[in-house]
């Protein structure tokens, strides 16, 4: 590495990059500020109703566009940043590591800088360095952009229930101490209590509807049974049974002998189910089990309290319920941006090779902007064809999900490996030939 | 003592192109070199392979004894270099890349920068790209000359310079060869290189063909005369009438006339004087004219 070099490439290639950085950041923050419109549920829903036609369905999906994912901000931020900005971000890459060498030679300038006592390794060392190093910087500036975009347009997006962190812990342990003023304050009643335990049940059914069948359970009698209970009370329920016991016992298939040992059993159930009831007088912490169930319901009404000394009879502060809410997960907003300037560096490595290759910039320019929207349309396409899908992850593009879900390290962290070494090797490539490479005017 | 610049059995080829041919080379310290042939002949190449810039296809090259290219932070730091071509960086001021290109040489010095720029009458406060063809050649010089080397290595320094800053620069490389400094240039003008150059080489077709002292080149002074007379005449009418030797190469069109001539300037004078001359003109012949005339 040698300063002087360094800091004049830098130089030399600041006013392009600011002109990239600024038209980039621009686009994100546009782009996002057009998101609380977006985020309007009158103007989401007849949007969404556009993935009714296949065809329409197939180029979003294309893009990695999803528009149930609208409804969240940073889908939003994943789906713009999928279509322009990481595009526009490596061809940025390829005029970077385009222009490197070969300006030098169009100009006719390399002349005076291998006429320094430098060996050509530390030049091209050195002139590497600062091309990644204003990457670098670009990523660094559409990290802050989309963070500073993400905090600020929200629309109506009221942000999630992280359960995992701490504040989330405190508050389920404050309602659990206090129980009684926790279920007043939601007005929880014994009945949305075991409405909760059945719908539990119910999602089990339809999650393991062969768990039934295995069980010998009548999936018949099931079906009926919840379509009682949805009519009516299971106080009902158990009445009804008492009734007609025979007429139970002759549609469905039971595993009872008869008429009284069926009521018999009606009756214990009733008892456990009173019995449940009654807990629930003392122990009105169980209700915190609703909570849990779907706590972002809960905590949003929470939220919009307009005086939040209510929740002093929580023992909590109004600060203690802002831990709980995330509008974002800044750990994928890291890692997304990490990915994309491992893309850029592998990019900007291998048009420096094909940089090599060729002799004037306008060839390189044309071959490594081919490899790059040949990469990004193929990515494109892959996600439509399934037959495809093997191609997925030795494609560079595949490192920057549209979907939310898909950002992850245990989903990505094989592909930043490989493509960071990738990048290394081709760097390391372009060494070598540059070793050997002669210069003419 | 060693030579500054040694090259043996040099040869560079590229695909089709022609490169140059076994070439052997040795300049002495303090020697000035004069480099001389046609544009294509394998000037540029051989001066890039001095430089580490190509590499020979074979045979050596060595410059204070070591190699360009694997020697190049000790080599490079006591040589400058002024490329044929004035390439330089959009948007740079031209002290900025005078400073810059001193500073990648490991010297401070921005006290000759300035000395410099006012002996050649240079700007240093604009920008490179908005001078004018001249004033980039300066720019090119005073990067070449700024860090005091010990090896000069300039390709067709003279090229775009005006007759004032040629003979400015002349002076000045005169100047640093009575330091002792080597200067290793090339031209394609041989009349520059005799005024200057303690010894000439001459490069035709990729070949190094001859390297004689100025002394020798001297001796074989050769002129073209071109000369327009009263009425058409034949060339053997017209060479009987001028009953002198070391006239070659004569070409005729109707009255007009043109020859080589090697002999006493005195007595072609006087040989003219019973011609019926309209215009006369003597000029220094082209290489090309005086390769003809020399190997024939």
């Amino acid at each position: 590495m040698n300063r002087y070099l360094y800091f004049h490439e830098i130089k030399i290639r600041l006013k392009s990059f600011i002109i990239w950085a600024v038209s980039l950041c621009l686009i994100i923050f546009l782009g996002m500020a057009f998101y609380p419109t977006f985020s309007n549920s009158n103007i989401l829903e007849p949007i969404t109703h556009l993935l009714d036609s296949p065809f329409f369905a197939t180029i979003m999906q294309m893009f990695g566009i999803d528009f149930a994912s609208f409804g969240h901000p940073f889908g939003f931020y994943l789906a713009y940043l999928s279509i322009y900005t990481v595009l526009a971000a490596m061809i940025y890459a390829v005029f970077l590591a385009a222009a490197c060498l070969l300006s030098e030679i169009k100009d006719g300038t390399f002349e005076y800088l291998l006429a320094r006592p430098l060996n050509r390794g530390r030049i091209i060392f050195t002139k590497i360095g600062a091309m990644v190093s204003l990457g670098f910087a670009l990523v660094v500036l559409m990290f802050f952009t989309g963070w500073l975009c993400l905090n600020v347009f929200r629309g109506e997006f009221k942000g999630t229930v992280d359960e995992n962190s701490r504040a989330y812990g405190l508050v389920v342990e404050r309602f659990e101490s206090h129980g009684d003023a926790f279920r007043d304050f939601f007005g929880f009643k014994p009945e949305d209590y075991t409405d909760f335990i059945l719908n539990q049940a119910l999602s089990q059914i339809d999650a393991h509807p062969e768990a039934l069948r295995n069980e010998g359970i009548d999936e018949q009698m099931v079906g009926d049974l919840v379509k009682m209970l949805e009519q009516g009370s299971p106080d009902q329920l158990f009445e009804s049974v008492r009734n007609d016991p025979e007429g139970f016992l002759s549609k469905y298939n039971l595993p009872v002998e008869s008429a009284e040992q069926l009521v018999m059993e009606i009756n214990k159930t009733e008892n456990e189910y009173k019995g449940i009831l009654s807990q629930l007088e003392n122990q009105p912490a169980r209700y915190v089990e609703i909570f849990k169930s779907d706590p972002q319901k809960y905590v949003i009404k929470l939220l919009e309290l307009n005086d939040s000394s209510e929740l002093q009879g929580f023992d909590l502060s109004a600060r203690d319920f802002k831990g709980l809410i995330v509008y974002f997960d800044f750990s994928k907003l890291v890692l997304l941006n990490i990915n994309i300037f491992i893309l850029l560096f592998f990019t900007l490595a291998v048009t420096l090779v094909i940089s090599l290759m060729v002799s004037t910039l306008q060839t390189a320019l044309g071959v490594s902007m081919g490899f790059v929207l040949g990469c990004y349309l193929t990515n494109a396409f892959i996600k439509v064809v399934p037959s495809l899908a093997f191609l997925e992850k030795i494609n560079p593009f595949h490192l920057v999900p549209s979907v939310m879900d898909q950002i992850s390290w245990q989903n990505l962290a094989l592909g930043m490996l490989a493509f960071l070494g990738l990048g290394f090797g081709f760097f390391a490539l372009a060494f070598l030939v540059f070793q050997k490479k002669d210069i003419l005017g | 003592m060693a030579a500054v610049i040694y090259l043996e059995n040099l040869t560079k080829s590229y695909g089709r192109e022609r490169g140059v041919v076994d070439l052997n080379l040795e300049i002495q310290p303090g020697e000035v070199f004069g480099f001389i042939g046609p544009n294509g002949a394998g000037k540029s190449t051989t001066i890039r392979t001095i430089l580490g810039l190509i590499f020979p296809s074979q045979g050596m090259v060595r410059v204070f004894g070591q190699d360009p290219i694997g020697r190049a932070e000790s080599v490079k730091g006591r040589l400058g270099y002024m490329p044929s071509n004035d390439g330089f960086y959009r948007g740079m001021k031209v002290v900025d890349f005078l400073t810059l290109m001193l500073r990648m040489q490991n010297v401070k010095g921005e006290g000759r920068i300035r000395e410099l720029s006012d002996y050649f009458e240079l700007d240093s406060k604009r920008k490179i790209e908005d001078l004018s063809q001249g004033n980039r050649k300066k720019v090119n010089l005073v990067q070449a000359l700024a860090h005091e080397p010990d090896l000069l290595i300039l390709d067709e320094p003279t090229n775009g310079l005006d007759p004032l800053m040629r003979s400015r620069l002349f002076q000045l490389l005169h100047d640093e060869n009575q330091k002792g400094r080597t200067i290793f240039f090339s031209s394609h003008t041989l009349s520059e290189v005799q005024s200057f150059c303690h010894r000439v080489g001459v490069i035709k077709n990729g070949r190094l063909i001859e390297i004689q002292p100025v002394k020798e080149i001297r001796k074989r002074r050769l002129k073209k005369i071109h000369l327009q007379l009263a009425k058409a005449v034949s060339e053997e009418a017209f060479l009987k009438a001028l009953g002198l030797g070391g006239v070659s190469e004569v070409n005729v069109k109707a009255d007009e006339l043109s020859f080589l001539f090697s002999g006493e300037m005195n007595s072609l004078l006087k040989a003219l004087n019973n011609q019926d001359v309209k215009d006369l003109s003597i000029e220094d012949p082209s290489l090309e004219e005086i390769f003809l005339h020399l190997y024939q």
